[in-house]
């Protein structure tokens, strides 16, 4: 006789049965979340010091401001979205390719990573790595902190290659086959990383461990910063490509429609990898011992990666517009309302789209050199990556947890109220932050700075009376914001109640139109007409081969003048 | 429903408008630099000095110097956590070089007027020649993050008018 045990009261281990990369993958994504969640609380101490009020004095665990943004930097933009794209481009493609990957590895990634946050959090905690998240020697900082980045970068490489190699496998074993979209773009954005994450390799692991273990006496911190922004740009890529994955991919379905063109979104990610890594000098405009003649071709590659992100507005808009117009939506713009915007997996995303439109105008300015020298270094450049990685990105991933947390556990969200309460208030503060800030900038506050005790700064003060009390209004609005976030995640993730699996929440990845248009006309998915630019991108290999050839070119003859000249200095321990 | 052969002819459409776009990006800022908007597209040389060995240098004496021929020079010093001069007066609508260089950890200054903005990493010379137009005072700070008194480290700049 056999016992049939309800859904409700199936063991744990159970749910990941069928696909036990789902528990991995889970591990991933709640590590950054709680991670994320100490690096937001911290937020709205600094949105208060930004409208001049200081709360850092009664605080006795952290020494300082500049601790504090230590720790909201380096977990939000490095830590959680490092966890969390592993989590997610392990298991999109893995999923799309109908392969398992190797857990073990998957799983020594996961403990890599998380020795190395535990050793750079065991340094900031403890007021040792007080250096911001972009750590320019000659500060130095305890040799843990670099230790442990280096050990997040190498867990988020493992994972890539794993993912890289799956690929290349499946390729061999379906020979003239396409690959699925999802994985397609997750495989360039691996490819990317790989290229790019270099750079910070490069510098943590040859120049500042050694020298903050005192092996070797000094650092070149010009050298180290080039080495620095060789990956600090494009990690920025890196942050809003498993995005796009989500917006091209997966958004149109969870809208109702269709992926526009399956070619033209594969071309942006080609274009992505080709064209991410030889754009960081555009941090560096204002640095001397850089020739302009540099300055001036990356300033042109980076207005050259634009252009996929344009595309992407084209097509994720003409997807939307498909989906609404098949859900009855009709007229110039009268079909706007008619998508989901009660479905906060849809509404968080797009929110996250709309926020990232100035947030790339933005990155524009900033990338051009004649208006960078009015914004560089200013509360400019703070307002403009809270709207670009701390929305477009941030929100996406959001709303990507509303349904991949659910169909990871098979425990239904929380609250869609709650989730949806999250998205418009996210979104809300990050336009108020992103107002109050580029508008301190432009009058000349500095970026990161103990502003509530700043000596110099009297009559600018006084004319950012205004933008300083938004920031300040942004940081409470925030803070509202990432309580409904969080209790939304964890009373879903201790939730008891599990549906069947025959209930699970799917993987939504849309059709596109190319594929619609074909099961209309009767076609079987292998009798479908592939475009030859289709087929063209998927060497990718060869596009990866080209994309290193460009960083070579574009970084290489830079980089052995400063290597053959360079100027070692001490570490210096200032805070 | 559009079929996708059409949507993907007005994407491509999309595509030449952006690349454009970007051409006509690229050759307005060029033609901004070009005309010297931003002080130092021109002429500018990577100086080193060893932080160590100032004394030596003009930075020995910071402040405005005035040449023999009448060229003004500014030497600006920044160190944890100040710069010196912390005040430099300059005449309006004459030409001044300002020579600026860090002793210890990286330090920036954004001045209040004039695109002057600078990341001073320690022994690399900033040099950058301007001309201050608007007779006033300008106050700024050091623009990166260089330890705890970051926020005290204050820079004011007077442009005098002509007597």
């Amino acid at each position: 006789m056999t016992t049939t045990v309800s859904p409700a009261l199936r063991p744990t281990e159970q749910v990941y049965a069928g696909h036990p990369e789902k528990k991995v993958t889970l591990y991933f994504l709640v590590t950054g979340l709680v991670l994320l969640l100490i690096g937001v609380a911290i937020g709205p101490l600094q949105a208060l010091n930004y409208a001049g009020i200081d709360v850092y004095r009664y605080l006795p665990f952290l020494k300082s401001y500049y601790q504090g943004l230590s720790l909201h930097g380096v977990l939000n933009a490095l830590v959680f979205t490092t966890y969390f794209i592993s989590g997610l481009l392990l298991y999109l493609p893995c999923r799309a390719l109908k392969v398992r990957p190797n857990l073990l590895v998957a799983w020594g990634a996961y403990w890599t990573m998380t020795a190395g946050v535990l050793m750079a959090a065991a340094a900031l905690l403890t007021n040792n790595a007080t250096l911001l998240y972009t750590f320019y020697p000659p500060l130095q900082g305890s040799p843990l902190f670099y230790i442990g980045a280096a050990l997040l970068v190498v867990g988020s490489l493992i994972i890539g290659v794993q993912v890289i190699v799956i690929w290349t496998q499946w390729k061999r074993q379906h020979p003239g086959e396409i690959t699925p979209l999802v994985a397609f773009m997750s495989v360039a954005t691996w490819m990317m990383w790989l290229i790019a994450s270099l750079g910070l390799v490069v510098e943590v692991v040859f120049l500042l461990i050694p020298w903050s273990l005192g092996w070797v006496k000094g650092v070149d911190p010009l050298l180290a910063r080039t080495l620095f922004w060789y990956t600090g740009h494009p990690i920025v890529y890196f942050w809003v490509m498993p995005a796009y994955i989500s917006w091209y991919a997966l958004l149109p379905g969870q809208a109702g429609g269709k992926i526009a063109s399956e070619t033209m979104a594969r071309l942006s990610f080609v274009l992505f990898l080709l064209l991410s890594t030889p754009v960081g000098l555009h941090h560096q405009f204002a640095d001397t011992g850089i020739s302009m003649s540099w300055k001036v071709i990356q300033m042109l590659l980076t207005f050259l990666v634009v252009i996929p992100s344009l595309l992407t507005a084209f097509s994720v808009g003409a997807s939307l517009e498909i989906a609404a117009r098949l859900r009855g939506g009709g007229g110039w713009v009268g079909w706007i309302r008619h998508l989901p915007w009660k479905d906060p997996v849809f509404t968080a995303q797009v929110l996250a789209m709309v926020s990232f439109i100035p947030g790339g105008a933005g990155g524009i300015v900033n990338a051009s050199i004649a208006l960078d020298s009015e914004v560089h270094n200013t509360a400019w450049i703070p307002g403009h990556f809270h709207i670009t990685v701390g929305t477009a990105t941030t929100l996406t991933f959001f709303a990507v947890s509303f349904w991949l947390l659910p169909h990871l556990t098979r425990k239904p969200l929380a609250s869609v109220k709650g989730a949806l309460w999250a998205s418009w208030l996210w979104f809300w503060g990050m336009i108020i932050f992103a107002i109050g800030m580029h508008w301190e900038g432009l009058i000349g506050i500095p970026r990161r700075t103990y502003l509530a005790t700043a000596t110099g700064l009297g009559d600018m003060l006084a004319r950012a009376q205004i933008p300083m009390a938004l920031t300040g209004i942004s940081g409470m609005v925030l803070m509202v914001a990432s309580i409904f976030y969080f209790s939304v995640i964890f009373r879903t993730l201790l939730g008891r109640q599990r549906v069947a699996e025959s209930a699970e929440v799917p993987i939504p990845v849309s059709e596109s139109l190319e594929q619609f248009e074909a099961r209309e006309a009767g076609l079987s998915a292998a009798g479908m007409k592939v475009a030859g630019a289709v087929r063209l991108m998927e060497r990718l290999w060869i596009f990866f081969a080209l994309a290193l050839a460009l960083v070579v070119l574009m970084y290489l003859p830079m980089l052995i003048g400063m290597v053959l000249n360079t100027h070692l200095l001490p570490g210096q321990r200032l805070w | 429903m559009l079929d996708h052969h059409t949507i993907e002819k007005y994407e491509l459409g999309w595509l030449v408008v952006a690349l454009v776009l970007i051409a006509m990006l690229f050759a307005g800022v060029l033609a901004s630099m070009i005309s010297e908007t931003v002080p130092g597209f021109f002429g500018t040389k990577a100086q080193y000095i060893d932080p160590a060995k100032l004394s030596q240098t003009p930075f020995a004496t910071p402040g405005l110097k005035t040449g023999p021929d009448g060229a003004l020079d500014a030497y600006i010093v920044a160190t944890a956590f100040q710069f010196q001069p912390n005040v430099l007066r300059v005449p309006a609508g004459r030409p001044v070089t300002l020579h600026m260089v860090s002793t210890d950890v990286i330090h920036g200054l954004l001045l209040g007027q004039g695109n002057v903005n600078v990341e001073l990493i320690p022994g690399q010379v900033a040099v950058i020649t301007k001309v201050f137009d608007h007779p006033g005072s300008y106050t700024s700070e050091c623009n990166e993050y260089c330890g705890t008194g970051h926020q005290t480290m204050s820079f004011k700049l007077i442009v005098e008018a002509a007597k």
